[in-house]
């Protein structure tokens, strides 16, 4: 076995996710179901095919005011459709062991939720978005 | 003679001991206790069975997930378990208070589901014999009506002993 092969070994079971938070609540998607991240600066964030996150999740109360939105592209999706998120956070490798599924509850109130786990990284809680379910 | 009497009258009472102990623990065994968690929503009291509690937790932040239910608060981290929590206030009714130092995450476990109820106090776990705990009485309106299973009185005060896994159910439905 190469070193380069031994390395792949231990890292299979990793997953790198963007991470970012939207009213205080922490989202993470896998990196690999992601085809581009644009920053849009000035640019307007709307537009046809363009939807923003906390639509797509149903979050309530009032919209959240992207203060620095980033538009993603997901892997599979058409090119002109993308999700407006807020700025990312960071990127991070998260084991197997710091994941849960989401509690039974949750599953059985919520079935249309596109999160398939929680992320328990320090004191945060990053539920992670099944990107695909976008598409 | 006279010592013949005496043994006669020591072993009548040691045997009239004996039964009264065997009575007594008669009596103790058709005493069924039942374990209640006491606790406050609102300006009410409300009881658990104290078979379905795992654990009194302090409050603490309770996570936000987008799409649940108003029934829902959120999730909460418990030492590694991710628990869903469910709001009383809102299960019962009650007007919505905010979390105080006296506020507590009851964690509950029935029919395979797992989840915390927010609740504004734990006031006391007893134990009370079961016929202390009365049919609920039919004027109770629903959807509470759906879950409780008893009344009985803590301390002068009417208190509804609720199901936990009818509330699960319900909820779940």
């Amino acid at each position: 076995m190469t070193d380069t092969a031994k390395t792949d070994e231990e890292t299979a079971d990793e997953i790198r996710v963007l991470v970012f938070s939207i009213k205080d609540t922490w989202f993470g998607i896998i990196i690999d179901q992601l085809a581009e991240i644009k920053d849009l600066k000035d640019q307007a964030a709307s537009g046809e095919g363009v939807s923003h996150f906390h639509e797509l999740v149903s979050f309530s109360g009032p919209p959240p005011e992207y203060r620095s939105p980033h538009l993603l592209y997901i892997k599979g999706a058409e090119k002109s459709s993308g999700i407006v998120i807020e700025q990312p956070d960071s990127i991070l490798e998260i084991t197997p062991a710091n994941i849960s599924p989401l509690p039974e509850m949750i599953k059985r109130t919520n079935p249309d939720m596109p999160a398939w786990g929680v992320a328990m990284i320090d004191t945060r809680l990053i539920l992670l978005v099944d990107a695909n379910r976008f598409t | 003679m006279h010592q013949e009497n005496t043994t006669d009258k020591i072993d009548k009472i040691l045997s009239q001991i004996e039964k009264g102990k065997r009575d007594s623990e008669i009596i103790d065994v058709d005493e069924k206790k039942i374990k209640l968690v006491i606790f406050t929503a609102g300006k009410n009291l409300y009881a658990f069975y104290g078979s379905g509690i795992k654990e009194i937790l302090p409050f603490d932040k309770i996570n936000y997930v987008p799409g649940c239910p108003e029934i829902i608060s959120g999730i909460i981290n418990v030492r590694g378990d991710i628990e869903s929590v469910i709001d009383t206030h809102v299960l019962l009714g009650e007007k919505k208070p905010n979390a105080t130092e006296r506020s507590r995450i009851i964690l509950a476990s029935a029919g395979g589901v797992t989840s915390g109820f927010f609740v504004d106090s734990v006031e006391d776990v007893i134990d009370i014999p079961e016929s202390d705990i009365a049919p609920p009485v039919s004027t109770i309106e629903e959807p509470i009506r759906l879950f409780i299973s008893g009344e009985t009185v803590f301390n002068g005060h009417y208190t509804s002993v609720l199901d936990i896994e009818k509330i699960f159910r319900t909820i779940a439905e």
